[in-house]
């Protein structure tokens, strides 16, 4: 070996020693011994303790032809003074390395999320584990009861809870549920609040139920073996408290509002309340604006929209240019309706501004915010909000006359 | 010296030549005195037909209508001129000379009371005949290949570089075999530096036998104990043409099929002929091939032992559970299966290429499949393990020479000791060594890792990639930058 050469083969050879003698932790698991959580659910208890529950999903080898057997879905709780404390505890009954890096929901009661979610995303957002994709779900029960619902038609409640989030998604903008980066960059800044989905559970009455259900054994067994998941309505927060519900509707003005909502359906009456009519809009602009007059504040919001009919049950001609601006009348007063109730919900009910308002005037007007921002919780429910709505259909969505004229 | 009493030659030699039943005396009277003549040679070695008709006829049915007087001096260089029907023929004045030419298949003609003889070229080497390339077999090319005979190796080569500067270099080596070992080159495109250096090396070795090139390999290679090799071979005459004229230097050894071809860089392992015979665009799509199955060869195993048990995380979700399903059963943890397999593997592998061709089929069948699939079941093994090492066994078979192949496997096992011990970082240390080390490697002179590093930009044309034919023209631009010295 020439001089350099050596040199660099001491330099790699010596970080290398390093690594192995000087290091701390030893990441070495093997796959066998690994229990994948896939959600996580966390509850105030009334004894002010904090209950961790998860799902956990262990494969459990090879059936007789070579295919992968059902996968073992562990269920497991346990109690703890924080969270960290309550992760341990669940080793006492956990058989498996409980790993969190494929964890993809964490899901708060509450009663966790009234008390403030500020410690969780702290914890979280430490660790190496949990990625920053997690969506967070609240649900209006404990998040215990939420996870030992049967699954309906996937092999475990966290498959169901994937497929609906996935398939609200799109052309839907009445669910919204956030990631875990999102919440944790809105935590850091304090004065916005957010909301994400509201997971919780009906009976079904129905006898229609999925085969894969009986296979699910203890936990949902008796009246609870009629459960379904659903995701309805999202959960509001402000300064880490959860403050509230708003149902889908709001959820799309609140989208509408925040410029976020990509698609979405809106269903309004037309032609005098006689026909009904869907509109799926396909791009959304917002734009907000404050004025101050003196003391006054008032805010401008204006929402523009492009899409297409998507169904619509109607004897008009529709082709024709007024009976456009009609049903484009009609869309656009359905949405302001829609405003009106969220921000009436905001001003009125909640007197929390989650809307982003104070967020605006913080930096737009920075001087202003020095004046108000101290007492803007009192100013908010008095500030005069004016909203303005535009739908535009762009095209017809029909290739040719209809059928049923 | 021959003496000039040929009873005192005969005795010599005779005594040289103790218990060989193979050396024939044949002792002959020439002329009107009734002259003493001996012809010494080994029957088998001589083209006995050559020396009946073109030696004994032509002397024995001639001589006596000239006048030779063979007492004088003089005789030797008149049968020479006049008698003898054989183009190569020398004179020889020492005894040793004598045994060494009877050794290369000479017959030796000695007359009495002339203290020199003659040594007649007549010598008749058994050698197979050309055959077709085995371990570098094309689609598309030329399909003869070398022999073991340098003769019709040689042949090959000038059929195909009819130039006058192409040089052929004689040396003999080994003190025993005296193999000939021929340098050859292109005057003029092949760099001084190197034919001088390479000729010192071959001049150097000091060793009783050799019995194939890859013995003069291991003597005159830059660093013999890198992993990887420094000097290429093939048995194709179409690639050593390629070569002498791109300025690389040949080593023929009688009694070898492969040919040396150096120097050698890394690109040079990973190249086949049939990229040029094929037209660029699929060209450069197998010398794409290539590379990716060098890396997959080199550390496919390590990667799925690191990711398994460090770094689970990086594994998706819905792979993450079939894998976890798969090696719910297996007792070892995954280092020590994988070693298993690759140990295994290797096995099979080496016992298919002993046994002949019949048997060996079924040792592959019984050792792919049989052994893979009970191994599964019975659950010493995943299947998931079982595809890593068949695909990366798969993959080791496409880098086309063998010798750089057989490093590869070798390297894999330190790699995966590594991941099994600190995973990735492990990995990404043992690339570095490797690199450091390919980097830092010269194969007479030239860096082995050329043309990346040092950087040549136009030879890139022929590396990963391979430009159209047009473009080609111009010999590598590393093999005329050669600033480093020679080690």
């Amino acid at each position: 070996m020439v001089g350099y050469e050596k040199k660099i083969f001491y330099a790699v050879n010596n970080n290398y020693t390093n690594l192995i003698i000087n290091t701390g932790c030893w990441g070495r698991t093997e796959l066998s011994d690994l229990g994948l959580v896939t959600a996580t659910g966390i509850d105030l208890e009334p004894d002010g303790n904090i209950r961790i529950t998860v799902i956990s999903i262990t494969p459990t080898g090879f059936g007789a032809k070579g295919e992968p057997e059902k996968s073992n879905s562990w269920i497991g709780t346990a109690t703890g003074k924080t969270l960290a404390d309550a992760k341990n505890n669940l080793n006492e009954t956990a058989t498996k390395n409980l790993a969190w890096f494929h964890n993809r929901f964490i899901i708060i009661g509450e009663n966790f999320a009234k008390h403030g979610i500020g410690d969780i995303i702290d914890h979280l957002s430490r660790g190496r584990q949990f990625r920053y994709e997690n969506k967070v779900l609240i649900t209006p029960t404990t998040a215990y009861d939420m996870l030992t619902i049967p699954a309906d038609v996937e092999k475990n409640l966290v498959l169901e809870i994937e497929g609906i989030v996935n398939s609200m998604k799109e052309e839907w903008s009445k669910v919204y549920v956030e990631n875990f980066k999102n919440i944790l960059v809105n935590y850091c800044e304090k004065k916005s609040g957010f909301i994400t989905g509201r997971i919780h559970y009906f009976k079904n009455e129905n006898t229609t139920i999925s085969t894969s259900r009986g296979d699910f054994n203890e936990a949902g067994s008796g009246e609870r073996q009629q459960y379904v998941a659903a995701i309805k309505g999202s959960g509001v927060f402000m300064d880490e408290k959860l403050i509230g519900w708003i149902d889908g509707d709001e959820t799309q003005a609140y989208m509408l509002i925040k410029g976020k909502a990509r698609n979405g359906v809106i269903t309004s009456r037309y032609n005098d309340g006689k026909d009904s009519l869907s509109y799926v809009f396909k791009r959304s602009k917002s734009k907000m604006k404050a004025e101050f007059d003196g003391n006054k504040i008032s805010f401008n919001i204006d929402i523009k929209m492009t899409g297409r009919i998507e169904v619509l049950y109607t004897e008009q001609n529709i082709l024709k240019e007024e009976e456009i601006n009609k049903m484009e009348e009609a869309v656009s007063e359905t949405v302001k309706h829609n405003l009106e109730k969220l921000i009436k919900k905001a001003q009125e009910e909640f007197e929390v501004d989650f809307l982003g308002f104070g967020e605006y005037i913080f930096r737009r007007h920075p001087k202003r915010w020095k004046e108000i921002g101290d007492r803007w919780d009192e100013i908010f429910p008095y500030i005069e909000a004016k909203y303005n709505a535009q739908a535009k259909i762009d095209n017809s969505g029909i290739i040719s006359k209809l059928v049923i004229n | 010296m021959l003496s000039e009493n040929l009873e005192e030659n005969i005795k010599f030699l005779k005594l040289k030549f103790m218990d060989c039943f193979d050396v024939i005396f044949r002792e002959f009277t020439l002329g009107k005195n009734e002259t003493k003549c001996l012809l010494v040679y080994i029957q088998e070695i001589v083209n006995t037909e050559t020396m009946n008709k073109n030696f004994f006829h032509s002397l024995m049915e001639d001589f006596n209508v000239y006048n030779v007087n063979l007492d004088k001096k003089e005789a030797l260089e008149a049968i020479k001129n006049k008698f003898i029907e054989i183009g190569n023929v020398e004179k020889i004045t020492l005894l040793e000379e004598a045994v060494e030419d009877i050794l290369d298949g000479k017959c030796v003609f000695l007359i009495s009371g002339i203290s020199a003889g003659l040594s007649l070229n007549t010598s008749k080497w058994q050698h197979r005949s050309i055959g077709e390339p085995i371990s570098e077999a094309v689609v598309r090319g030329p399909s003869e290949s070398f022999t073991e005979a340098i003769s019709i190796n040689i042949s090959l080569i000038r059929k195909r570089l009819k130039t006058h500067n192409l040089k052929m270099e004689k040396l003999e080596i080994g003190h025993l075999s005296r193999t000939r070992v021929v340098m050859s080159y292109i005057k003029g495109v092949a760099c001084e530096k190197v034919v001088n250096e390479a000729r010192k090396r071959l001049e150097k070795i000091d060793i009783d036998s050799i019995n194939d090139s890859g013995e003069i390999e291991q003597f005159i290679e830059d660093n013999p104990y890198s992993p990887f090799p420094q000097i290429s071979y093939t048995e194709r005459p179409d690639i050593v043409s390629a070569c002498l004229s791109d300025g690389k230097v040949e080593v023929l050894v009688d009694g070898s099929p492969l040919v040396l071809v150096f120097p050698a860089v890394f690109v040079d392992f990973l190249s086949s002929p049939e990229d040029y015979y094929v037209r660029f665009y699929f060209g450069t799509f197998i010398r794409m091939l290539r590379y990716i199955a060098f890396v997959i060869a080199l550390f496919l195993p390590s990667i799925y032992v690191a990711m398994t048990t460090y770094h689970q995380e990086m594994i998706p979700m819905s792979l993450l559970t079939t894998l976890i399903a798969v090696r719910a059963a297996v007792p070892f943890p995954a280092v020590i299966e994988a070693l298993l397999m690759e140990f295994t593997f290797e096995v099979l592998r080496k016992a298919g290429i002993r046994l002949p061709k019949p048997i060996g089929e079924a040792v592959s069948i019984v050792g792919a499949l049989i052994l893979g699939e009970l191994a599964v079941s019975v659950g010493i093994v995943s299947n998931v393990m079982v595809i890593i090492v068949a695909f990366t066994g798969i993959a080791s078979f496409v880098i086309p020479k063998y010798n750089q192949s057989i490093s590869i496997r070798l390297l894999r096992f330190p790699l995966m000791i590594l991941a099994g011990s600190t995973g990735l970082f492990g990995i990404i240390t043992g690339f570095l060594f490797l690199l450091i080390h390919l980097v830092s490697l010269r194969s007479f002179g030239v860096p082995y890792f050329s043309p990346f590093s040092p950087l040549s930009l136009p030879d890139w044309k022929d590396s990963m990639v391979r430009f159209p034919i047009w473009t080609l023209r111009k010999k590598p631009e590393f093999m005329k930058k050669r600033s480093s010295k020679i080690r």
